[in-house]
Order: structure tokens, then sequence, then C-alpha cells
């Protein structure tokens, strides 16, 4: 099954949506459709609170604003689940890569920021394999943007099986690997930072890394009046090789970040 | 490498009558360099922009090689605009803002990387692959971006070749969004293949009936914007023999637009 997401942001000018799709990207995996079952959860540290929110019929769609989940939850890290299951609980959580089905592009989501005037958004999803796995982080982005006027945010989103919330670093260096900033991150929590003070170097890349966990790193523009926006995420290192043993390459790349100058 | 030919015809046939089909093929050639086709858009005071990193840094670092760039630009006719070439150090990378190269109207690209140096690739059966981040702009607005749309084509002695499947037999992409949260709304299909496409995009309503449809051929390397103005439009359906028809996806806001991949 595929986890999702609500984009978390510190101003009242900004809203967030997901659209659940329940339709095969391709006919090729028409076959594989069914009805499913939609639940949103968070961690309170010691354990995962999770919240029915209604089925979702074969070849359906579904938007959900976070604000439709009511004030309760307006500030908290928010996953949603589609599931075959009705009513998922821990056991469920961690076993669900065993349950993911194969499709083939994955089932994805519209994962939207928006106000009246405009919205950003990018199709994603946390595959339930991400769970179970132990990752890290190295994003190489060039979508930290200059101008007068824009700020600029870095949201890495986090969700493993455990419920345990636990501080990690992720550290911001130059191309020439210096360090320029630290941020502290939680696990099970859409991150969120203001990145403002990192991006007064005249860098036009920048690479975050962590070696102790990682997740999905998006990059958020926004300018002052909230009229303009743009969000994208970066492609894994393994991103950068097709066919053969990508892993390969994928842990070169790692090697050489995580190592010291 | 008998064996590579004979998977690679092999999977022609799977593609090609959709028995266990693989959407993609793996190159003719055991050094090839793979580029997604990147949408460019300089109409009316638009622009776009790429950050084109040396790849090998990415991919074998411990191996510092410079880059050999090609990028091929080709018009919304399919005709070849523009070609630039430059050589990349170790780490090093390059923002190329399309303007500044007097590029005009919009179309599509390719980013070709190559070094004379032996890497790891060819021992483990692997390929570079640009998928690279697209930014776009109205005038003076913030760079909007977008990572490339699909692995497709790789450059053999000059020529550009494919990686992606074409059937006999129609499929179907539902890109998984819906369109209702905006009055105007454009599909961005580009033709990787080196013969002429056709698509028939079939839009739908909340209780699944047809509300609008659209037939249009693309021809080899060409682009084609497609616009809709339909509030009823819930989702759609694109019907095309090439397998993975992926339109990039514009929509326009009040004040802005949002533009992502399907």
């Amino acid at each position: 099954m595929f986890y999702y997401f609500f984009l978390n942001s510190q101003s009242d000018h900004l809203k967030s949506s997901i659209n659940i799709v329940n339709h095969a990207p391709h006919s090729l995996c028409d076959s594989d459709l069914s009805n499913l079952h939609i639940n949103y959860f968070y961690s309170n540290g010691e354990k995962w609170k999770f919240n029915y929110f209604g089925e979702i019929k074969k070849n359906e769609l579904i938007n959900i604003n976070k604000d439709d989940l009511g004030i309760k939850v307006k500030h908290k890290s928010i996953f949603v689940c589609l599931s075959e299951k009705k009513n998922i609980d821990d056991d469920y959580l961690q076993n669900s890569y065993k349950l993911e089905k194969i499709f083939h592009p994955p089932m994805r989501s519209n994962i939207k920021i928006f106000n009246n005037y405009s919205a950003a958004s990018y199709q994603g999803e946390i595959p339930a394999i991400f769970l179970k796995k132990k990752l890290s982080l190295v994003s190489c982005s060039p979508m930290i943007q200059k101008m007068k006027g824009i700020k600029n945010f870095f949201y890495l989103v986090n969700l493993s099986n455990s419920p345990e919330i636990k501080e990690f670093k992720v550290e911001v260096l130059n191309i020439e690997k210096q360090k320029i900033s630290e941020l502290i991150c939680t696990t099970n929590t859409v991150n969120f930072f203001d990145i403002e003070k990192i991006n007064k170097t005249n860098d036009l890349v920048y690479i975050f890394k962590s070696s102790e966990y990682g997740g999905i790193p998006l990059y958020f523009s926004v300018n002052d009046d909230y009229t303009n926006m743009s969000i994208e995420h970066t492609h894994p290192p393994v991103e950068h090789v097709v066919f053969g043993d990508r892993s390969y390459f994928q842990r070169k790349k790692k090697t050489y970040w995580f190592e010291n100058i | 490498m008998q064996k590579r030919t004979i998977k690679r015809k092999f999977d022609f046939f799977r593609n090609y009558f959709l028995i266990k089909p693989t959407l993609f093929s793996e190159p003719k050639i055991n050094n090839a360099s793979l580029s997604d086709f990147f949408f460019f858009d300089c109409r009316d005071g638009r622009d776009t922009k790429i950050t084109i990193f040396n790849i090998y840094s990415q991919i074998n670092p411990d191996k510092p090689t410079e880059d050999e760039v090609k990028i091929f630009i080709f018009d919304y006719n399919g005709k070849l605009n523009k070609k630039i070439d430059f050589t990349l150090k170790f780490n090093e990378y390059r923002e190329i803002i399309f303007s500044k190269y007097n590029i005009s109207n919009f179309g599509s690209f390719f980013i070709f990387h190559s070094t004379k140096n032996i890497l790891d690739l060819e021992r483990k059966g692997s390929y570079p692959s640009e998928r690279g981040y697209v930014g776009y702009r109205n005038k003076d607005s913030l760079w909007n971006f977008v990572h490339g749309n699909r692995t497709c084509n790789y450059l053999s002695n000059s020529k550009i070749k494919t990686i992606m499947a074409y059937s006999l037999f129609e499929t179907i992409y539902t890109p998984q969004v819906n369109f209702d949260d905006t009055n105007f709304f454009k599909l961005i299909f580009n033709n990787p293949l080196n013969r002429k496409i056709k698509i028939n995009i079939k839009c739908f309503n909340l209780t699944n009936e047809i509300v609008s449809s659209v037939k249009e051929e693309i021809i080899s390397y060409g682009t084609k914007i497609i616009a809709f103005k339909n509030k009823e439009i819930k989702y759609l359906k694109i019907y095309s023999r090439l397998m993975f028809c992926r339109p990039l996806i514009y929509k326009e806001y009040k004040k802005d637009f949002d533009i992502f991949h399907a």
C-alpha cells in the first residue's frame, strides 16, 4: 500500500490538500483495482493515532483538505494510508510492505499547497517499503531561489513503522563539501524549515545530507504576497542511472557525501 | 553481448504485442547516455531554465572525470533548432537559461552526457540518465520547478534513438489528479519516437460521463500543448500506442500557474 502526507505550513495564507485516486494509472494494471479505505494517522511519540476517513470506490477520486480533518490535527504531521483493510493498527503499519501491491507505475497522489490565488503541487507517495528500510539522505538541489522577495523552505518527510519521535541531524553543504548549516529534524514528521539563513551564500546548489535517517526532500519557494509558488522533490541518487546495478552507484554517491574532507 | 541483443528483441515483441510489457527496452549500445525529453517555453515573456551537473560526479564521484554535455533543442515542429555543447569539470554545474540563448517559442530538448574515461557503468550494466529539474516562469515570477517526465532517448553515433515502448495496440494512461480546481488547464505532450504518434484524450465529469474528447497527432520530436477550458472535467484518460504517454500538466490559477508531471 501507499502512504501520502499533508504539507504543513507556518503561514495561515497557505492550505494543504491531497487527491486520493483509485484509478489505475495505466490500463496494464487495471485488473488490480478494488474498493479501498482511507485512514489518516499521526504519532504522539509513543503510539500511532489512527482515524478512519472513509471508503474510496474503484475508479473514484477524492480531494481531502487538511482543514477538513479538524482543528485537533491542524498542527500535527498527518499521514494518509490507502488500504484494503478498513481499520489499520500498529501491526498493519509494521507489516504493510508485505501487503503492498505492485502497481506500475505506482499509485500517486497530487500533494498540494494552495490558497485562493495560486497552487503548487507534485505527484508523490511514500512507498510502504520505506517504512521498514533504514534510510539516509543525499539531496542535491538547484531549486533554491535567490530573487528578492522570495522565501525558500525545505521539507523532509519522514515516516517509519515505529511511532517513536527521534531527533536527527541534516547537514547542509555546498558543492565543495563545506558545511553551511545544520537542521534538526524528527522522525515520523513532515519537517519544515525556513532556509533564509542558508540562502545567504553565493551557491546555486546545496546538498542536504543525513546518514542517520532519510525521507522525501522537497523544496518550496513562495513570494511575499503568497501569489506565486513552486514545489518539487529531488530524485534519490539511484535515479541518475538506469538498468543494471543501480544501487551500486547510489552507494558510491552516498559514500562520497558522507565522508568528511 | 549476444544475450543483450536477444533480450532487446524479446522485449520489443513483448511490448509490441503487450505480453508482459516492459515499457522501456535497453539501449542498443553499451556506453549510451540517456535523457528525458524536457519541455521548454519561451513564448510571450515566459522563460525556462535547467541546471546541468557533471553527471559522472553524481554517479562515480570516486573517479573524478570531465563530462562532455550536448544539448539538442527541438522546436514544436520537431525541427532541430539549436545545439549547445560544453564540458563540465568534476562537480561543476551550469545553469542554462533559454532566453539567453535567443531561443523563442516552445519545444523540447535532450541533454546527453559522455566521458572519455572508463567508469564502472559498463561493468555494472548501467547507463547515466539526465532527469533534471526544469524551471518555468512568466515574466518576473519565481521559477516553478518540475523534474524530467521520463527517461526516453540516447545518442548513438550522433543519432538519437529511443528506449520507449510502442505497441500494436492502444494503452490508456490516467493521470492521478483531479482537474476541477481550475477553469483552465493544459496537457503538454512531446514525442520522443522517430515516428508520428496519435493520442486520443477523453475527459470525464464527476459521474464518469465523457464531457470532452480530443484527437491529436504529434510528429517525431514535436511538442503539442492541448488546452482545456471546462470546469466540468474531473479526470481524463489518454489513449495511445506509445505505451507510457505521460504528459506534463499545467494548471492556471487566479495569479499564477502550477506545472507538474502526471
